[in-house]
């Protein structure tokens, strides 16, 4: 069907929307939203925190009517938020108060609180099990392990960096300023220099893959703080909690599947120029399970802070990486280029033409 | 060499659709030819395709993709990971190692006739009939100075690494002494700066004239480079500033008492440490009294 | 000085073309047309034919104003960038018997780090402002297999010392150096490894009035002290007057006029050394 620009616009549309109803897909058996919550739980994890709304089955719902389009499914969650009314804030939590159901560090071999691998595909083989073809039957899990769950005592995970500050191997952690408004960067727009919990917003809700690779640029040697370490990452649920409306006394409301990165820049091998043997703290927190984007995310934050400021080095220019890791933003503004944009086009031919002709003029004058 | 049916008959389904030591046979040989040319230049770094494996891009394609090319019957083979065997990484690697050739493993340094490791070398000394895999994440040592591969490439072929000593002046100037931690520079066979791999500064000399062949593998930057017996290898120093090992001076290891290997310090919730060998088949060793030789 | 020895230094027919280049090219140019432009192929000749020798222990002054083709000369025998065509001889590489714009790319990193050295405009280009001053004295040492820290930093100290840089500074970063500091930084640097030719690129030209005279001062005293050759361009007849033994005009990529400094700048032949004689006056 052609895409005429000059009339019949509206009756374009509506015949691409009954295009889509008409999808052979859409006579089969709907597969479920409680299926896609169920069993699609990274990508839904990945359209709250892109989204910016923890519901998973809203992102569920979202997912199936966006075909599985993890963008669109966070952009369907973005909008609806514009209709939401804003309740209040809810009170800082600490990443020590985490249920922690997987801990690991990667810079000392054994840890106090031990180190639980947890529910992880880090150590699954990526081969593909034909055999899941015939039987269509459930993924093999015996490559995973499962968390063993038990009745003990909840072990307590005191914090990785906290030991090396007690060394004095890193910079203590800052004051704490209780009750602090946050940069709000959904209803502030951004100028620069930006407060460290504005890029940290914008991380939380950064898209994945955009960030993924400016945390492998910084890893290469293009700015940043090159390779660096985590020196704990821990997956599990976080409290959240908000002031009572009438007692004002703080009050658990629920949890939220959470993962958080503590990665530190490399010591006195990388920060070349820096006259301390310090280490420094990158801070990564994402919704979901998505552990990628929780590492790539303190990579960047570390970058931020700390790499030398260099404008043409992505990673350790906050305007680049503010401006350019929100998926919402960049994909519309990517995608619009399908608008039409003729009137512009047919003012920079005319320009073309006009410059060919004074050329011509003069090489035959 | 057992054919894919009879190891599909022994193993099940797991390598159905698969070949001998996963890579395809036409795969292998690309990766044997790199690694002879390796051999033949020590210290230069050879580019390969690098083929995607089961595993994550830097958790060990590219030792993986070395070992697999070389294994066949006969070959015992060990992983270790950090000096460790029982690491879930190498743990990890082994098994896939196991699952696609039917080879039998070891925890045992000299039973071993491939080892392939991430960031040690083993404290045992090696032998002339085994190989060590090294793990590499950047294969390139010139990458602190030149981020460019291109630009970096034409230094390493026109022996011009002004720019690498002057990165080593400044950390002196800086510092008052050599900088680096693990994965020390080292200029091979008088020719080449190579990158050995985040090794610490205590493994270095070991790749000096030693009777064993090394082989390194980065598969995510598409690299090979090798260092063949009885090569020099040097690291980069100054004539009045020398490059030294760690020291572990009035530390013991808290499991077998050894004071002369390079160990693992682990934090209690006191904040006390302790300190134990990195190397865990060599502790084993020495728990059992056993004797076995050491690097000189 | 005698003029029948062997130049230490001889240019002979060097071209540099920016653009594809046509057989029209150099009779299309210069000055008696009055362009660099090539109307019939749309090139730029930057240079076209020049010829010129410095002497041993003499500085040889190159002037013309902007688009003279003055700094492209020195470009093309630092190996900045390459000629169109054309051969340089200089005594000290291969006996003087290879252009050195045939050296393989070994050779020509000898010559960039040993046997010439290089101050251009500015700092930037010929320092890495984010390496030590002494650093980066000791870059040029490294690469001919200096091996001793102790050793070049004392003669990275002698170096800076002849160029009034405080050698507190040694292991200070210039990029927090004043404009004539660096420069210092750089006359210092471009002298390690005793080269057989320095060449300097509008040394002083955006410098402080003030600061230029002292930084003319140490390179006149230099070249007096220990016998320096050099190539001096510059826009500035008053640097030319101070510096230069002999002097070689250039106007769009031309040599116009050479000669003997006092007798060029005093009785110029050629009309437009004249105009620039007379301006500057």
């Amino acid at each position: 069907m052609g895409y005429t620009a000059v009339r019949g616009g509206l009756e374009a549309i509506s015949n691409a929307a009954a295009l889509v109803d008409d999808m052979p897909v859409n006579s089969e058996t709907p597969v479920g939203i409680d299926q896609i919550e169920r069993h699609l739980q990274i990508a839904v994890g990945r359209v709250m925190a892109e989204g910016g709304l923890v519901d998973p089955e809203l992102a569920a719902l979202a997912i199936k009517q966006a075909e599985g389009d993890v963008i669109e499914a966070a952009f369907l969650l973005r909008a609806y938020r514009s209709t939401l009314p804003r309740l209040g804030y809810s009170h800082a939590t600490n990443g020590n108060e985490m249920l922690v159901l997987r801990r690991v560090s990667s810079v000392f071999r054994d840890i106090p609180g031990g180190q639980v691998l947890g529910l992880t595909r880090d150590y699954t083989q990526r081969l593909l099990n034909f055999g899941l073809i015939e039987t269509e039957g459930k993924p093999a899990t015996d490559d995973c392990q499962e968390p063993e769950t038990s009745n003990a005592e909840p072990e307590t995970y005191p914090n990785i960096i906290d030991f090396l500050r007690d060394e004095g191997m890193m910079p203590e952690a800052p004051e704490r300023i209780p009750n602090q408004e946050p940069f709000d960067v959904t209803r502030t727009p951004p100028s620069f220099p930006m407060p460290r919990s504005g890029w940290l917003q914008v991380l939380a809700r950064g898209e994945a893959g955009s960030m993924l690779m400016l945390a492998y640029s910084s890893m290469r040697g293009y700015g940043g703080t090159g390779h660096g370490a985590v020196a704990e990452l821990r997956a599990g649920e976080l409290p959240v909690r908000i002031s009572h409306p009438i007692t004002g006394r703080p009050v658990t409301i629920g949890h939220v599947e959470a993962c958080e990165v503590h990665y530190i820049s490399g010591g006195f091998s990388s920060l070349q120029n820096s006259e301390v043997a310090d280490y420094q703290l990158g801070y990564g927190l994402v919704v979901g399970r998505d552990e990628r984007k929780a590492i790539s995310m303190g990579i960047i934050d570390c970058s931020l802070r700390f790499a030398m400021p260099s404008d043409n080095m992505p990673v350790a220019n906050q305007e680049f990486v503010v401006s350019h890791v929100d998926s919402v933003e960049s994909s519309g503004f990517v995608e619009h280029l399908k608008l039409p944009h003729y009137v512009t086009f047919q003012a920079g031919m005319q320009r073309s033409r006009r410059l060919r002709e004074l050329v011509e003029a003069s090489s035959n004058g | 060499m057992a054919s894919v049916a009879e190891l599909t008959s022994v193993h099940g389904e797991a390598v159905r659709g698969y070949s001998y030591g996963f890579l395809d046979a036409v795969s292998k040989r690309e990766i044997r030819r790199s690694l002879l040319k390796a051999v033949a230049i020590p210290g230069y770094q050879v580019p390969f395709g690098s083929r995607e494996l089961p595993i994550a891009r830097g958790w060990g394609t590219g030792g993986l993709q070395v070992t697999l090319s070389l294994l066949g019957p006969g070959d015992v083979i060990k992983v270790i990971d950090q000096g460790d065997d029982a690491s879930v990484n190498a743990q990890n690697l082994r098994r896939l190692v196991e699952r696609t050739s039917g080879l039998q493993t070891t925890i045992e340094t000299g039973e071993a006739t491939i080892i392939q490791t991430r960031h040690r070398i083993p404290e045992e000394k090696l032998r002339e009939d085994q190989m060590l895999v090294l793990q590499v994440p950047i294969p390139e040592p010139l990458r602190r100075v030149e981020r460019s591969v291109r630009l970096a490439r034409q230094m390493h072929a026109e022996r011009d690494y002004s720019r690498m000593w002057l990165a080593i002046y400044e950390d002196i100037v800086r510092r008052g002494e050599l900088g680096g931690a693990a994965g020390y520079p080292v200029m091979v066979n008088d020719r080449f700066i190579m990158a050995p791999s985040p090794i610490p500064r205590w493994d270095i000399p070991k790749l000096n004239m030693a009777d064993a062949l090394f082989l390194f593998g980065a598969g995510r930057e598409k690299r090979l480079y090798a260092i063949p017996p009885y090569t020099r290898v040097v690291p980069l120093e100054f004539e009045d500033y020398r490059f030294e090992i760690e020291t572990f001076e009035g530390k013991a290891c808290a499991r077998c008492g050894a004071t002369d290997t390079f160990m693992d310090e682990t934090i209690s919730i006191d904040g006390d440490k302790t300190y134990t060998c990195s190397d865990t088949a060599y502790c084993e060793t020495v728990q059992m009294g056993r004797e076995v030789t050491r690097w000189s | 000085m005698v003029m029948n020895e062997t130049p230490l230094l001889s240019v002979q027919g060097l071209t540099k073309i920016f653009g594809r280049g046509c057989p029209q090219c150099l009779e299309q140019t210069g000055p008696t047309a009055d362009s660099n432009y090539c109307s019939a192929c749309g090139s730029i000749v930057a240079c076209g034919d020049v010829n010129i020798e410095v002497y041993d222990g003499e500085v040889l002054g190159l002037v013309g104003e902007s688009g003279s083709g003055k700094s492209t000369v020195l470009q093309c025998l630092f190996q900045d960038t390459m000629p169109s065509s054309g051969a340089a001889y200089l005594t000290a590489f291969a006996e003087g018997r290879k252009s050195i714009w045939e050296a393989t790319s070994g050779e020509r990193r000898m010559l960039r780090n040993k046997l010439l050295g290089m101050v251009y405009q500015n700092p930037r280009d010929g320092l890495d402002l984010m390496v030590t001053a002494g650093g980066n004295i000791a870059e040029r040492l490294l690469a001919v297999d200096w091996r001793n820290v102790a050793a070049m930093r004392e003669k990275s100290a002698d170096y800076l010392t002849r160029t009034e840089v405080p050698i507190e500074r040694m292991d200070h970063l210039p990029a927090y150096f004043s404009g004539g500091m660096q420069q210092r930084v750089q006359i210092a640097k471009a002298l390690a490894n005793s080269p057989s030719l320095v060449l300097l690129d509008e040394l002083t030209t955006g410098l402080d009035i003030s600061v230029q005279a002292g930084v003319l001062d140490l390179v006149r005293h230099i070249q007096r002290e220990y016998g320096l050759s050099a190539i001096v361009v510059s826009h500035d007849l008053s640097v030319i007057r101070l510096l230069a033994d002999r002097t070689v005009v250039m106007k769009m990529g031309r040599v116009v006029e050479q000669g003997v400094t006092d007798q060029v700048l005093e009785d110029p032949q050629h009309p437009y050394t004249q105009l620039l004689v007379s301006s500057a006056a």
